[in-house]
């Protein structure tokens, strides 16, 4: 009996076992390791070689949809819209012929494309393919993220609000499907012939070209996608236009992207295989390319000091700025904070060359500007007489306020991260230290902390803002203006609204830039919802046997240098 | 026995409604969503996306929806990837099922072994190895363990990679192993040998040594099936622990398993994968402790369902 037991035991062990090892030995359905049927290496100078670099998970393959720039930087990898940009930041042809021509009144766009433009599956690419795209991030079932980009477009504005507003008061009723296609067919774009594209704006938008080369705008492959509602094809179903396209995809693990045969860029690719490793932790893609598993990856802030020193890394490593500013936000709605010489000395009481040098490593560029000076074409350092740092003139400013340092109450709301408590930390203590002013610190989780900030229940956070697109209108509409959805900080400063106004609208470019330099002032001048503290950069690992990434490096590069236009790199290593 | 199973299997219904419910009212209590986002959405997008996900339903009316869709073994979709929770289990948790084993082999093997070794030696070398080791491994939790063995088998000495998990390529498998199962073999170790050495000291045992048996045969005969009993009593969470994934040791190797899916899908409020995730993971732990509870019966026979 005991023996017949034991054998029982034995038996329902080996079943789990069998099970568990059954269920973990299934591959992943969403792999394949079909090769695509791209352009195979010759011997004359084909492509060659493979390069990996570290990246991230995207959350959407969907262009018309996504949101996170991890998502966009492997869009640009596989697909391209009928601009894209060049080095400097200005958008130059990719899918069309040449620059959009232009009504006299700025509300007509139309685009000629390139002849005998084809998919990566060999269907022809048409002006059609572009009118889908724009009509689907305007679709209110695909909700797309960016549609807000195209809101100057004819009727993209009501074809996306069409699905009503059960939680308005009252409750806005949702379009029926004859009505949604009848504002689907009304959206301003239209394929006048197979290689004209007309877009019609309710307004001249100037920087509407910008938004030509983003991916909102992206074609879709009509043979398939045939609906403006179908579901998006996953990387290994789709088809591309782009330099590149996937071969192999695991979720959450790589994918891998080929040349693309039907590529119509003078540059083709130089790589036979690129392959993106996803990994979440940038110190454990630091210590993949220590270890040679990657040949490109993002560095690891908290270790910045130690690259730059390294014999080896510091010469592997390529530093530039990034179009990201980071700054105190203040609640102006705040009783404390609606006092402008309370803001202006919290700014002045910040040494931000400590903060840049000691507390982030020299990770960043110091500022008192908003925009990048890049963007803006004001020096760094403009506005540092109006809230740079000095101890004396914060004094002066907490002083002018009318407020004792006692009746000062104030919160500072950060993320919960190593890295933001040695920030919050040295905030704190330059407030104490010239200001005399006891600052609580709350640390919260990421999603806690955007709820909070986009329902204005904060006094002040570090917070600040990435480019969508590169122009000084994406620095300043819609953030500061009053009233905005967007106007977190509740910034209320008539002349400010008055002036971009002006802006959005005026064809002379140069006039227009001017009015955005002005109205950066207008925000600087009492820390109007913003005291900027630092610039971001650009840290960057590449191997040596890598070439065309550090020439073709931007601002906005997402994993590695060059990111936007892979079709330049080169690896000599086999 | 087949009714007791039976009326167990019943039962863990109540227990997966239960645990769904207190998941979905606690889960949609606590601040922020998942289109809360450093970058503002506009209000207009923010509406687009409620509908796109069912969540600008009134939340009893989500709530009754999910679990119809659960009838019919519907997990529902993942917000962050818009695809259904079911395929991203079945994706994620035959990695974290393949580490899991693994490091359950090297747990229970690594720790019966020192455990024995250290009970037959009471107070000698080989118990003072065992011990040592079991301590060690119980004071080095696993987010200290695995940038150790990275920095000393990766960085320094190149025999082992870091990036990601490769079943059949001990390059990928050694040091997510090692790193996972070293805590609980320091538990099997200390148990197998508080409850050896107990064993060793009934009068049964002296009784078969007295006989003249080999001292193997009186280990693995008469020692081993009653020492093993407690070990028997945690493999059960033990298993269903590491199978489940570690959000750590995943993390560390960038290898994608559930348990690094589970805390992602948390800290960006993924309403669908917490969900699915949670009765996935509370589905493994009422199966788990069923097993172990007729494990006893069949290993016991004092004990009668």
């Amino acid at each position: 009996m005991a023996k017949l037991r034991w054998r029982m035991l034995l038996g329902i062990l080996t079943l789990v076992a069998t099970v568990a090892v059954a269920t973990s030995c299934g591959g992943s359905s969403n792999s394949s390791n079909t090769p695509a049927s791209g352009a195979t290496t010759s011997s004359s100078g084909a492509p060659s070689g493979t390069i990996t670099i570290a990246g991230t998970q995207f959350q959407s393959w969907d262009p018309h949809f996504a949101n996170f720039a991890q998502d966009i930087a492997q869009f640009y990898m596989v697909w391209r819209g009928l601009y894209e940009f060049d080095l400097n930041s200005k958008p130059v042809p990719s899918m069309a012929a040449a620059m959009p021509t232009v009504s006299a009144d700025g509300k007509t766009f139309t685009v000629k494309l390139k002849s005998g433009l084809k998919w990566s599956d060999g269907t022809p690419l048409t002006a059609g393919d572009f009118v889908l795209g724009l009509q689907r991030t305007c679709n209110p079932d695909i909700a797309g993220n960016y549609e807000y980009i195209l809101t100057a477009v004819v009727g993209c504005d009501t074809y996306y609000n069409s699905n009503g507003n059960p939680t308005a008061t009252p409750p806005v009723p949702a379009k029926s499907a004859t009505e949604k296609e009848a504002l689907r067919q009304a959206v301003g774009v239209r394929a006048i012939d197979d290689t004209t594209i007309e877009y019609k704006l309710t307004d001249p938008q100037p920087t509407f070209g910008e938004m030509l080369a983003m991916w909102p705008t992206f074609p879709v492959p009509s043979s398939k996608v045939s609906k403006v509602d179908a579901a998006w094809p996953a990387p290994l179903a789709n088809a591309y236009n782009g330099p590149f396209m996937p071969s192999a995809y695991t979720e959450k693990s790589s994918i891998e992207l080929v040349p693309n045969p039907n590529w119509s860029g003078a540059q083709k690719p130089q790589v036979a295989k690129i392959v993106i490793k996803y990994i979440d932790d940038v110190a454990v893609a630091d210590n993949a390319y220590r270890n040679g598993e990657i040949d490109a990856t993002a560095v690891d802030s908290t270790q910045l000091a130690a690259v730059q020193k390294d014999p080896v890394l510091g010469k592997e490593l390529v530093e530039y700025p990034a179009t990201r500013t980071m700054g105190l936000e203040f609640n102006d709605s705040d009783p404390i904070l609606s006092n402008k010489n309370v803001r202006v000395a919290l700014s002045q009481a910040v040494d931000r060359n400590t903060l840049n040098t000691v507390v982030l490593q020299g990770a960043n560029v110091p500022t008192t500007n908003w925009m990048p000076p890049d963007r803006s074409g004001v020096a760094l350092g403009t506005y540092d007489s109006l809230i740079g740092y000095n101890v004396n003139a914060a004094k002066a400013s907490l002083a002018a306020s009318g407020l004792k340092t006692t009746d000062i109450n104030l919160t500072l709301l950060m993320v919960d991260s190593a890295a933001n408590h040695a920030v919050a930390e040295f905030l704190q203590s330059q407030w104490k230290t010239n200001l005399g002013l006891d600052v609580k610190l709350e640390f919260v989780d990421t999603k806690t902390r955007s709820a909070r900030y986009n329902a204005t229940q904060f006094q002040i956070v570090v917070g600040g803002w990435q480019e969508d697109y590169p122009d000084p209108e994406n620095w300043m509409l819609g953030l500061w203006q009053n009233p905005s959805s967007q106007n977190k900080t509740k910034t209320n400063v008539a002349a400010l609204d008055t002036i971009l106004k002006q802006a959005t609208y005026d064809q002379n470019d140069t006039e227009r830039r001017q009015l955005y330099q002005q109205s950066e002032k207008l925000l600087l001048d009492g820390a109007n919802g913003i005291a900027p503290l630092y610039h971001s950069g650009q840290h960057r690992l590449v191997k040596p046997y890598i070439t065309g990434m550090k020439e073709e490096k931007r601002a906005s590069d997402t994993f590695v240098p060059g990111d936007w236009n892979p079709e330049y790199w080169k690896t000599s290593k086999k | 026995m087949i009714a007791y199973t039976i009326r167990r299997i019943f039962l863990m219904l109540p227990l997966l409604l239960a645990i769904a419910t207190v998941t979905f009212f606690l889960m949609h209590a606590i601040q922020g969503g998942p289109f809360d986002q450093d970058k503002p959405l506009p209000p207009g997008t923010r509406i687009a996306l409620e509908q796109r996900y069912g969540l600008a339903k009134p939340l009893e009316e989500q709530y009754v929806t999910y679990l119809k869709n659960l009838a019919h073994f519907d997990l529902g979709i993942s917000i962050a990837t818009d695809r259904p929770v079911r395929d991203i289990i079945g994706e994620r948790f035959p990695i974290s099922v393949q580490l899991g084993i693994c490091a359950f082999a090297f747990a229970m093997i690594g720790g019966l072994a020192l455990g024995t070794i250290a009970a037959f030696n009471q107070n000698g070398i080989g118990d003072y190895i065992g011990v040592f080791v079991a301590t060690a491994g119980s004071a080095l939790p696993g987010f200290i363990l695995a940038p150790i063995l990275v920095i000393t088998f990766v960085l320094r000495l190149h025999w082992f990679d870091v990036l990601g998990w490769e079943f059949g390529n001990y390059h990928k498998m050694v040091l997510p192993i090692v790193a996972f199962g070293m805590l609980p073999m320091a538990l099997v170790a200390r148990i197998t040998r508080a409850s050896m050495l107990d064993v060793l000291r009934q009068d049964y045992i002296r009784t078969a040594r007295a006989k003249g048996l080999r001292e193997v045969r009186v280990v693995v005969r008469h020692a081993a099936k009653n020492a093993l009993i407690p070990v028997l009593t945690i493999s059960g969470p033990v298993f269903a622990g590491l199978i489940t994934g570690s959000f750590i040791i995943e993390r560390a190797f960038a290898i994608p398993g559930l348990g690094q899916e589970f805390v992602s899908a948390v800290l960006v409020r993924d309403y669908g994968e917490i969900m699915g995730v949670t009765l996935f993971y509370a589905f493994i732990f009422a199966v788990m402790t069923l097993i172990v509870d007729l494990m006893y019966a069949v290993a016991d026979p004092r004990i009668r369902y």
